[in-house]
């Protein structure tokens, strides 16, 4: 992990320990920033793959269900 | 009358020895059954579900019966809706006799063992020692047990090829989009499937044609009447195993799916081939973790979850909240490439084949993952419920123990089919699904 990854890590934890840090203990905590840490690592493996301003989401809105 | 009789027995008498069901629905079952009866005597025969008896997934709304979809906090709720699938089976003359047991919330809050239901760890009629996978446990196991012909679970990522490998039965995995969602929990709206577990892929067949077809109330459903065809494929068919997909397998999980290579070989072209390098699991599991945050948000923030059955479920849900929108999206435009590059590679070919899973069942009381959710490679999964491809899990062997194995068959979108052929095919050469587990009497 890179100083600028590990730093992104930490930030995020911080919030995710703001909002729902009371509810945990200790352990707890330990495996939730592991969780944080796998959902990065899935980041990080995306974030290397080179895409095009052109490249959309695999996703298609229309505007209503029907069709014209 | 007798044949739901049977079942309901079945179900009330070993249901609990496996914490298989969550209620059993013997008022609503005894009326459709003998509704199922006067209809079929005086001639009205709807088709080759009239009368039979089945079980749903506890995700799928059912009026006036309890859907808890596997969680405490809910143990008592009603929707009191009926899902679309449901709705399809009444009216194919099926007598709903149980909701089944599920892991909670479908596993979308992380769980790491079995004992994450509110009925009790799901047992695995081969072994109750082991586990039945998940997270549409009940429904493998039912199946499994003889406690019904067949039920309707849901996958978002391994959840009916899971339990099907476990239980040693046939589950279908169905193109997503072939089978309307609405009226069951969503989980991830993008990768959420239904579809049958049962005895064998030809009953899959008949129970798709039930239950698929577009659906108004499910704008992702795929339009046009899907019809089960029997016939067996009019070409030799080619198969492509994914290069090293196997290589990490459990060593008798390895030798069932080669030894099951072997059979159909005589029938079947077989090659080996290569997927372009993507991420495929990140990208997976980057689009659960963002939708799965977002469907149970409330939920989480409520606090419900803390009354969850597994503890790591209390707060497996915390750390995906900060999932970048960035990241989601990255996720959603690989899917593209994704795609795209599955389509290419599959061109060739009417299916992949792989082991439907790299180990058997698991110990009841043990941890099946150690770490986070999507830390383990699973291309098959990433691939095929990254884009919505069918699969069908029959079984290819047992363990030394006596464990079920299962062999996958993954097709081209829309194409079950075919994948329904090549099963059974495969059971047609084979015996493994006419075993049973022992000692199933109640």
């Amino acid at each position: 992990m890179s100083q600028l990854q590990k730093k992104e890590a930490d930030t995020l934890f911080e919030l995710v320990k703001e909002k729902y840090g009371d509810r945990v203990t200790a352990d707890e905590l330990d495996e939730m920033r592991k969780g944080l840490d796998a959902i990065l690592s899935a980041a990080t493996a995306m974030r290397a793959v080179k895409l095009e301003n052109g490249d959309e989401p695999y996703q298609f809105f229309k505007p209503s269900q029907g069709e014209k | 009358m007798e044949l739901a009789e049977t079942f309901l027995n079945r179900l009330e008498g070993l249901g609990p020895r496996y914490n298989s069901v969550v209620t059993v629905t013997r008022r609503l079952a005894l009326k459709q059954a003998r509704r199922a009866e006067e209809e079929i005597e005086e001639g009205n025969y709807r088709g080759p579900l009239h009368g039979v008896p089945w079980g749903a997934k506890d995700l799928l709304s059912t009026r006036g019966i309890p859907t808890t979809w596997g969680a405490e906090p809910f143990r008592d709720r009603i929707i009191d809706a009926d899902a679309t699938v449901v709705v399809r089976l009444r009216d194919a003359g099926a007598v709903l006799c149980a909701k089944l047991a599920m892991i909670e919330f479908a596993g979308g809050m992380g769980y790491r063992q079995p004992n994450a239901c509110l009925t009790g760890p799901p047992r695995n009629p081969w072994n109750p020692d082991t586990w039945t996978g998940g997270s549409s446990s009940g429904s493998g196991a039912a199946v499994a047990a003889g406690l019904l012909p067949f039920a309707v679970g849901s996958e978002t990522w391994g959840s009916i090829l899971s339990p099907a490998n476990n239980c040693g039965v046939a589950g279908l995995r169905p193109t997503y989009g072939r089978v309307s969602r609405h009226g069951a929990m969503a989980l991830c709206w993008t990768l959420d499937k239904l579809g049958p577990l049962a005895q064998t892929a030809e009953d899959c067949g008949t129970i798709l044609q039930a239950i698929a077809g577009p659906d108004p109330e499910d704008p992702t459903t795929i339009p046009g009447a899907w019809r089960y065809n029997k016939r067996p494929l009019k070409r030799r068919p080619r198969l492509a195993v994914i290069k090293g997909v196997a290589d990490d397998a459990n060593p008798e999980v390895k030798d069932n799916f080669d030894d099951a290579l072997k059979t159909i070989r005589g029938y079947v072209d077989v090659e080996e081939i290569d997927l372009p390098d993507l991420p495929y699991e990140a990208i997976t599991r980057t689009i659960l973790n963002a939708e799965a945050a977002s469907a149970f948000e409330d939920l989480v923030d409520s606090g419900l979850t803390q009354r969850l059955t597994a503890p790591e479920d209390h707060w497996g849900p915390y750390a995906r909240t900060a999932l970048l929108a960035t990241d989601y999206l990255r996720a959603m435009r690989l899917r593209g490439k994704m795609v795209k590059a599955v389509t290419e590679a599959m061109e060739p070919f009417d299916a992949l084949v792989a082991p439907s899973a790299k180990k058997p069942a698991t110990p009841i009381g043990e941890e099946f993952r150690k770490v986070a959710p999507g830390a383990t490679r699973d291309v098959m999964g990433a691939v095929g419920n990254g884009c919505g491809l069918p699969a069908i899990s029959v079984p290819d062997g047992f363990t030394e123990v006596g464990l079920p194995t299962g062999i996958q068959f993954m097709g081209k979108p829309y194409e079950e089919n075919t994948i329904l052929a090549l099963a059974r095919a495969y059971q047609g050469l084979t015996d493994w699904h006419t075993r049973h587990p022992p000692d199933t009497q109640p």
